[in-house]
């Protein structure tokens, strides 16, 4: 191998670059004339020509760079290759969903992505929310009447019609005396229900109430409905 | 695709550019037929560079599985009309290595690679570091009863990473040094300086060779 010589001039310089090139016939038509013109006077690059020759052919024989593929290798590359793909399928969704509103959150003011962020926060809270109450067993909501039912009082029922002139106290009074309470009346043709507690050992027979209703001067009607309720 | 070109040197044919071409939209059509077709048909040559560049075969078959790796998923970037198809991997090959040989180097590994050198022809200091390069690799040793041919070897593998990628893509794959500016992505002038200080290195490391051997053959005269 031989460097140029200082004194060398350009086109000697210019050929001793390209001989590598017209070693391994990588020049163009012109190149390769010009430096076929060159080297038919000088030595140096016809020394060089033969080196370059020779490294070229030390390069090309230099069997232990040798590299073969192999299937378990490309195995692996496929597995990168599997590997890349799951990951580009997972995020595609999101990025795009982001990629869509990216630029609208870009131009929005400072502030009011505050008050963007603070909003959304309170409507997924909300949403949270309900989403929980939804997901919890209802429990019925409860009142003192219950209009879908019947009126429907536990105990013996009474029918009483009383005179015109009975006054409320005396009334009042009546009721009482047979531990009933009112729980209808009076109707059009002025009849009274009350309700007597339930039968035990504490409670008269209806038999007894009855006549002791009946021996009221103003009760004119005392008689037992249908309806018993336990 | 494998030819014999002579007892000693195996290389495997560039298919016709159209065929090429055709690989490649299969290979970007997410083909594995294709992509397989690929492989074999072109990683014996880029192992072959890579193995130049980096030396490690271990380290070869992970920059080498990064390559196909980008080929997989750029595959509808390569341009028939810009470049060879081959052109295009070396390139892809010899960023991965650069990568992989600045890792290594972090490791503090024995490799290396020239800072980028100036279009002029002013460079020295190399030589001295290919010269004490060659001095650790006890040259007396390594070259006494071998043939100029592994001298020449010994020499080469000696050079920084970019001297050896140019002399590689020159002398094994026949490039020109236009297809060797596009491989490298540098440009024309730079991939003829980059041959000149190859050459003028391995001057360098050959003269040193021949001046050990002398000087063994003169000390083993009676």
């Amino acid at each position: 191998m031989t460097t140029p010589k200082n004194t060398a001039h350009h086109d000697h310089d210019y050929v001793w670059a390209l001989l590598p090139w017209y070693v391994n016939d990588g020049l163009s038509r012109q190149e390769i004339n010009e430096v076929q013109t060159h080297i038919k006077d000088c030595p140096d690059c016809q020394r060089e020509v033969v080196r370059c020759g020779e490294l070229s052919a030390t390069v090309k024989t230099n069997r232990s760079d040798e590299w073969m593929p192999s299937a378990p290798h490309f195995a692996k590359i496929l597995a990168n290759v599997d590997a890349f793909e799951r990951r580009q399928e997972k995020p595609q969704r999101s990025s795009n969903w982001i990629a869509k509103w990216l630029p609208w959150f870009d131009v929005t003011p400072g502030p009011a992505r505050f008050a963007l962020a603070l909003q959304g926060a309170l409507v997924v809270a909300l949403a949270t929310t309900l989403l929980v109450r939804g997901l919890m067993p209802v429990q019925p909501y409860t009142t003192l009447s219950n209009p879908g039912a019947p009126f429907v009082v536990a105990g013996q029922h009474v029918r009483l019609v009383f005179s015109d002139d009975i006054t409320e106290k005396e009334l009042r009074a009546l009721v009482l005396g047979v531990e009933g309470r009112f729980v209808a009346g009076p109707s059009s043709q002025g009849v009274y229900t009350i309700v007597l507690p339930s039968s035990n050992s504490n409670v008269q027979p209806i038999a007894q109430v009855l006549a002791q209703l009946r021996a009221h001067p103003k009760v004119r009607l005392a008689e037992p409905a249908n309806v018993t309720v336990e | 695709m494998v030819d014999q070109d002579c007892d000693n040197a195996v290389s495997y044919a560039e298919p016709r550019a159209e065929e090429a071409a055709r690989l490649m939209r299969a290979v970007a059509n997410k083909d594995r037929r294709a992509f397989e077709t690929l492989y074999y048909t072109y990683s014996p040559r880029l192992g072959r560079y890579l193995l130049r560049l980096l030396k490690r075969r271990e380290v070869v078959d992970e920059v080498l599985n990064d390559v196909m790796l980008v080929v997989w998923q750029s595959a509808e970037r390569y341009d028939p009309s810009l470049s060879r198809l081959s052109t295009w991997l070396f390139g892809i090959a010899h960023n991965k290595a650069l990568k992989a040989l600045s890792k290594l180097t972090r490791h503090q590994v024995e490799l290396s690679i020239d800072p980028i050198e100036s279009d002029d022809f002013a460079e020295t200091s190399d030589v001295t570091d290919a010269t004490a390069r060659s001095d650790q690799h006890n040259p007396e040793q390594t070259l006494m009863g071998r043939q100029l041919g592994r001298a020449l070897q010994w020499a080469i593998e000696s050079l920084s990473a970019d001297h050896r990628s140019v002399l590689e893509l020159a002398f094994a794959q026949d490039y020109s040094y236009q297809e060797i500016a596009t491989a490298l992505d540098c440009p024309v002038n730079t991939v003829k300086t980059r041959m000149f200080y190859a050459r003028k290195h391995l001057a360098e490391l050959m003269a040193h060779y021949e001046g050990t051997t002398q000087t063994i053959v003169r000390s083993n005269l009676p």
